[in-house]
């Protein structure tokens, strides 16, 4: 605007010098509009002329599977510079065009894989169909159909970066609106990149309101996979061990562990709640002779925790076992788990990892064969000898932890360790006691970049000691009868845990928050998608 | 921020004037909201904790020899210890901004050179509740103010009593 006032003398010449440059500026506003519907709505003069491309492009009617076509998809990730010269057909998304003039640059992406194609006005395509191409919204399903061939530069921005599609034919099987709530671009920016020359990065919170446009980023494509491998895994190395899978309910008719942090939801006449955590019945399951258990489902817990490593409804892995005669034995057996959880994806999943990496920049995962075992007494020491005041029994509180896990990597250089002997005073009431030392429990943690992930321990499974712990804690008998009651027939002593599989992979991976390895997470604010 | 911030501020003028033998100044000061910038004596105008001990310790041995030796020392010393009281006494913790100065400036074994120095005195005070409330994280952000806080804290004399701040030699988190 104008910076100070420019007296002229003569106010009215004044007022139509500025009157007449705003009827100048509108003038040219309404050309430009005028030109711009033109070349929308009208028919300008290339599509009166023939259309040499005719019947090689458009929308296609929906699928309701009208007819059965035997044809030959390729995927984008098989296409290299073998296919030179060969004609090809693929279904993808269109992830971005930029028309100039006679030309129409195109990215196609499925899944993690990108291609460039490319559009000449020319013999096979006329302008009538560049125009097209050009117009197809962003996201849309189309087929194309053309010849690869090799470019002499690579073309850093794909993932197949050395050839390039030369389309012939493109039709949309799904079009999408052209309004998108997010840019999968945007989506996939590492921060580093994000606010210079104003490239923009899209928040937590529209990533999960559009998680379905969200869930499409090569890193998220990554990170899913990386998770479903931590339960393949899982399972893996627990059948080979013996272990049966089973399944247990999640309506229950009390609070489990604890109490306040359960939902309450209504069950015909009268209440249920939803299971926090499956304990009694892998124990249930132990006393009924399947020996060795593990469940993967999912757990409840009402926390009003509006933290990074917080949901409140998650994936529990959780596993019991029984043993000859020390509980080191199941300890052993969840630490070798871990350790085959790890092996496996460091040796099969590189390049989903590399590709999480690349928006999220992480260390690479450190572990230890056989996992380093530590007791909680040395625990102590060590936070005690940097300066830390904590009681023989107090429990760790989570900056602790995290300092620990920091100690820990420094000093013997893994990120995953297991913590012995956690003191009793911290232990639900049905954790078995240390045999030699009252003060402490057969119980365990272990941790992963020093955060906890499980959490286990021997149980207690004779019903008259575990009565007698659970007055000591106060506890009203009546609301555990039926726990107390499967061990009155012969239970063998057994010990187990239980890990978060989003957390799980959220620390392997390095990243910052659990929503993240949650496909629809729930938190106290979460309820959609 | 915290409280008793003046409570402190005051306890650290005492502990310079007993660091050079001198507490009994302290009962002809006006306490009132004093800290290590404008302390005076009561009745007097003159300001800070540098005019005060010029003026009533101008004959103290331990006070000229850590005014500097050199030319160059004794002009770092006067910069050093301005920087202070126009800086770093100012808040009860001080910022990342003026703690990242401070660390750049530490090429030396301490402020003014290879020898304590009264400026190495008054910063020790100054820090000293800064770094009370430090995690290992962010003193591993200033490794060469930690490692002048770690050596000068030895100083039992200084230290007046004070539990020592704790430090970790071993970088655990990598800090770029």
């Amino acid at each position: 605007m104008v910076a100070g006032k420019v007296d002229t003398g003569v106010k009215d010449d004044a007022r139509s010098k500025n009157a007449l440059k705003k009827e100048a500026k509108d003038a040219a506003k309404l050309a430009k509009k005028q030109a711009a519907q033109e070349a929308q709505g009208k028919p300008d003069e290339a599509d009166s002329a023939e259309d040499h491309s005719k019947g090689k492009y458009g929308k296609l009617e929906m699928n309701a599977s009208q007819n059965k076509v035997q044809r030959e998809l390729k995927r984008v990730s098989d296409i290299d510079t073998s296919f030179a010269n060969k004609s090809v057909l693929i279904r993808a998304r269109l992830h971005t065009s930029r028309a100039k003039g006679k030309q129409c640059f195109v990215v196609f992406r499925q899944g993690r894989s990108t291609i460039q194609g490319i559009l000449t006005v020319g013999d096979i395509v006329s302008k009538q169909m560049l125009k097209f191409v050009a117009n197809i919204s962003k996201e849309s399903i189309v087929d194309v159909i053309g010849k690869i061939q090799n470019v002499p530069n690579p073309i850093e921005s794909c993932t197949q970066s050395d050839v390039e599609l030369v389309c012939e034919e493109v039709w949309i099987v799904s079009e999408a609106e052209p309004r998108l709530p997010l840019l999968i671009d945007d989506a996939s920016r590492p921060d580093s990149e994000t606010g210079e020359d104003g490239l923009s990065k899209v928040n937590q919170e529209t990533k999960l309101d559009n998680r379905f446009l969200d869930l499409r980023t090569p890193t998220n494509q990554a990170i899913y996979r990386v998770e479903a491998a931590v339960c393949r895994f899982f399972r893996e190395a627990l059948d080979k061990q013996g272990f049966v899978e089973i399944h247990t309910p999640k309506i229950i008719p009390a609070a489990s562990e604890g109490g306040a942090n359960v939902f309450k939801v209504s069950y015909f006449k009268t209440s249920a709640y939803l299971a926090q955590s499956p304990q009694l019945y892998k124990q249930m399951a132990i006393a009924s002779d399947f020996e060795k258990v593990y469940t993967v489902g999912a757990v409840f817990r009402a926390e009003d925790s509006n933290t990074h490593r917080h949901l409140t409804e998650f994936v529990g892995l959780d596993l019991e076992m029984s043993f000859d005669s020390h509980y080191h034995e199941v300890m052993d057996t969840i630490g070798n788990m871990f350790t085959e959880i790890f092996k496996g994806l460091k040796n099969n999943y590189t390049k989903e990892i590399e590709q999480v990496r690349k928006q999220f920049p992480s260390e690479e995962f450190a572990f230890l064969e056989p996992p380093l075992k530590l007791q909680f007494p040395q625990a102590v020491k060590m936070l005690r000898d940097v300066g830390i005041e904590m009681g023989d029994e107090d429990d760790l509180s989570t900056p602790n932890e995290k300092l620990l896990g920091r100690l820990v990597k420094a000093k013997y250089g893994t990120d995953f360790y297991m913590l012995d002997k956690y003191p009793l005073a911290v232990r639900p009431f049905y954790t078995m006691p240390d045999p030699k030392d009252p003060k402490y429990s057969n119980s365990y943690d272990m941790f992963m970049r020093g955060e906890e992930i499980l959490s286990g321990a021997q149980r207690i499974h004779d019903s008259a000691f575990l009565t007698e712990r659970a007055k000591h804690h106060g506890i009203d008998l009546e609301t555990i009868k039926s726990y107390i009651d499967a061990f009155k027939y012969g239970c063998p002593p057994h010990a187990g845990g239980g890990i978060g599989m989003e957390r799980v992979t959220m620390l392997y991976l390095g990243l910052d928050n659990i929503r993240k390895t949650s496909m629809f997470p729930r938190d106290p604010k979460r309820l959609t998608p | 921020m915290p409280e008793p911030c003046d409570k402190n501020q005051v306890e650290e003028i005492k502990s310079v004037l007993a660091y050079f033998g001198s507490d009994g100044v302290a009962s002809r000061l006006d306490l009132n909201g004093a800290n290590l910038t404008n302390v005076k004596l009561k009745g007097s105008t003159g300001e800070g904790i540098y005019l005060l001990l010029k003026s009533q310790l101008s004959d103290s041995p331990k006070l000229q020899s850590l005014l500097g030796k050199t030319a160059i020392e004794r002009a770092l010393v006067r910069q050093w210890v301005d920087f202070n009281l126009l800086e770093a006494s100012k808040n009860t913790f001080q910022p990342d901004s003026v703690l990242k100065e401070l660390d750049s400036s530490l090429t030396n074994t301490f402020f003014a050179g290879n020898s304590l120095t009264l400026s190495d005195v008054l910063f020790y005070y100054t820090l000293y509740r800064t770094y009370e409330n430090l995690t290992f994280e962010q003193k591993e952000k200033y490794p060469n103010l930690s490692r002048w806080l770690a050596l000068v804290q030895e100083d039992a004399q200084l230290r007046q009593g004070r539990p020592r701040i704790h430090f970790i030699r071993t970088p655990l988190y990598n800090l770029k």
